[in-house]
């Protein structure tokens, strides 16, 4: 597993795609810092923070998206997957160490977005610059963004079964982003369903309180989501032929 | 004799299309074994089942003296392989391919990889990315990956392809320097049966999924009555039966209305002219000629050439 995890990591460091994926996710808060300087400087600290929840909600499932189905649908376009299959490596060992490696990437990527966050809030805000604003902004949107993660990991199932196929794990990419932008406007009624629905669910885990009946259908739903996307990851792949 | 693979009643269907049809392979430790087969044969198919790329239907599969029930790692790390189009990142250079391959195996060693580029003739320190490279330079990088952890057995599906005459020739030396020096055992397909006459030690030909015939090269050899007299008359029926009577000549066969092949080589040309001048016969041509492995292989597969 180590060394399938260090093979991806040589990968990912000369992945363009993954380069300009972190790139775009720290231009949101850099854009909403410029916004705010130059276009709206009249734009308060909560609105301020909702309009970055809204684009990073938006914009990190696309860019996710593109980087994990570009990294995959290469393996399959390119034939290395059987290389790497006969280095040789398990099929469950490959696809872990894709998630991890993976996951690594979103990390660090979410970790710098953060930090613009956070010098954004203390350059433009410096009055709501709290500890507890602070704390609040940053679980918002680390929970958000862990959310998502979770709940995109079906997408490298349908990566697995498009192969070198490219469109429908893009398509499911937008509709999985578009889901969670929608689930910031969801009314009361239809609260439940989105709750169930995971992606609307990761955008509605930010605005209901924590430990609510709606927090906890929320939680279920997202990681059944992902369990269910793994799971059928390493099943659909390891009864492929290559 | 030992095997190193061994494959019994392998079949594999692909939706209602049989590609590999109760396929017993027998390949022998440390000889070149040569699968002979037109594309779709299904040659890559039981590759891709010896490698563990494909799963089999029915059937099973030794290798290294143990049956292969499930995916283990140990065996397959004994492998060396390329399997059809040469797979790398595109955007990584040889040595950095090689790396990411090599770390799936364990730690990165920079002289195994540059040994390997070595003996296939590919620069170490080369900043050109692979998708610069040429169909050549590809295969030469894929040979390369197939022996860098130096494999006791290696599955090489068309290794000459896109080389030219004389890396053909270097691959060829190669190859026979591994098995009959390093004592590996190679499985090799190639349509370019010139090649795999000069190469092989024993041969598996292959045609519709089934295997049709498996013997060493030797035996080939003699099963395709490799040399007859080909003669062009007048009156073939005529020198047909003066042939197998008064000469009493067996092996005859009459391909053509006025050709005659004689396989019974108890006469040389010039006697056998003789002979038929004397009586009284007109023979318009005569001449020794060689059965190729292309004519065995058509003559095995009904007709069907290799191409």
């Amino acid at each position: 597993m180590h060394n399938a995890v260090c093979s991806e990591i040589i990968k990912f460091r000369r992945n363009k795609m993954a380069w300009m994926g972190t790139l775009i996710i720290v231009t949101i808060p850099l854009f909403m810092i410029w916004n705010r300087l130059v276009i709206d400087p009249q734009r308060e600290y909560m609105e301020w923070l909702m309009s970055v929840l809204m684009l990073n909600t938006l914009i990190l499932p696309i860019v996710n998206g593109f980087v994990i189905t570009s990294n995959m649908q290469r393996e399959y376009q390119d034939r290395t997957i059987r290389n790497i299959l006969t280095a040789p490596v398990s099929r469950e060992k490959f696809m872990a160490a894709k998630l991890v490696v993976w996951f690594l990437w979103y990390l660090i990527s979410i970790c710098l977005l953060e930090m613009i966050v956070t010098a954004g809030c203390y350059t433009l805000f410096p009055v709501e610059f709290t500890t507890g604003n602070m704390r609040y902004a940053l679980f918002l949107l680390i929970q958000n963004n862990f959310f998502s993660f979770i709940a995109g990991i079906p997408i490298l199932w349908i990566c697995v079964k498009q192969q070198a196929l490219f469109y429908p794990s893009m398509l499911a990419t937008l509709g999985s982003a578009v889901l969670q932008a929608a689930g910031l406007q969801v009314s009361e009624e239809l609260i439940l369903p989105a709750c169930v629905c995971p992606w609307t669910a990761v955008s509605i885990s930010g605005l209901v309180e924590v430990d609510t009946f709606y927090y906890w259908i929320c939680l279920v739903s997202i990681f059944l989501c992902g369990l269910v996307g793994f799971m059928g990851t390493i099943i659909s792949f390891g009864n492929q032929d290559q | 004799m030992e095997y190193m693979i061994q494959t019994y009643g392998l079949c594999k269907k692909y939706g209602g299309c049989s590609v590999v049809q109760n396929v017993s392979m027998h390949v022998p430790k440390g000889k070149i074994y040569g699968l002979l087969g037109r594309n779709g044969a299904g040659k890559i198919t039981i590759m891709k089942i010896l490698l563990g790329l494909v799963k089999k239907d029915s059937g099973s599969v030794t290798l290294f003296n143990q049956v292969m029930a499930d995916y283990q790692s140990g065996i397959y790390a004994r492998i060396g392989s390329t399997i059809e189009s040469p797979g790398f990142y595109s955007n990584l250079t040889a040595m950095e391919n090689l790396s990411v391959f090599s770390r799936l195996r364990g730690k990165v060693d920079k002289n195994k990889i540059r040994n390997a580029l070595n003996v296939v003739g590919l620069p170490y320190q080369d900043k050109k990315i692979f998708s610069k490279y040429s169909l050549g330079m590809k295969q030469r990088l894929a040979i390369a990956n197939a022996i860098i952890n130096d494999p006791e057995l290696l599955i090489l599906d068309e290794p000459t392809n896109g080389l030219d005459p004389i890396g053909i020739a270097e691959m060829r030396i190669l190859i026979r320097r591994l098995s009959h020096e390093c004592g590996k055992t190679i499985l090799i397909s190639s349509h370019q049966l010139s090649e795999m006459e000069q190469m092989v030690d024993w041969i598996g030909i292959i045609h519709e999924g089934r295997m049709l015939e498996e013997c060493s090269y030797q035996q080939l050899e003699e099963n395709r009555q490799h040399s007859y007299i080909r003669l062009v008359v007048k009156e073939p029926e005529q020198v047909y039966e003066y042939l197998k009577k008064s000469l009493s000549i067996e092996n005859i066969k009459r391909p053509e209305a006025s050709a005659i092949e004689i396989y019974d080589l108890k006469y040389g040309t010039l006697e056998l002219n003789s002979r038929l001048f004397a009586a009284g016969f007109a023979v318009a041509e005569i001449s020794k000629c060689q059965n190729s492995l292309e004519d065995y292989f058509k003559k095995l597969t009904g007709g069907a050439g290799i191409a």
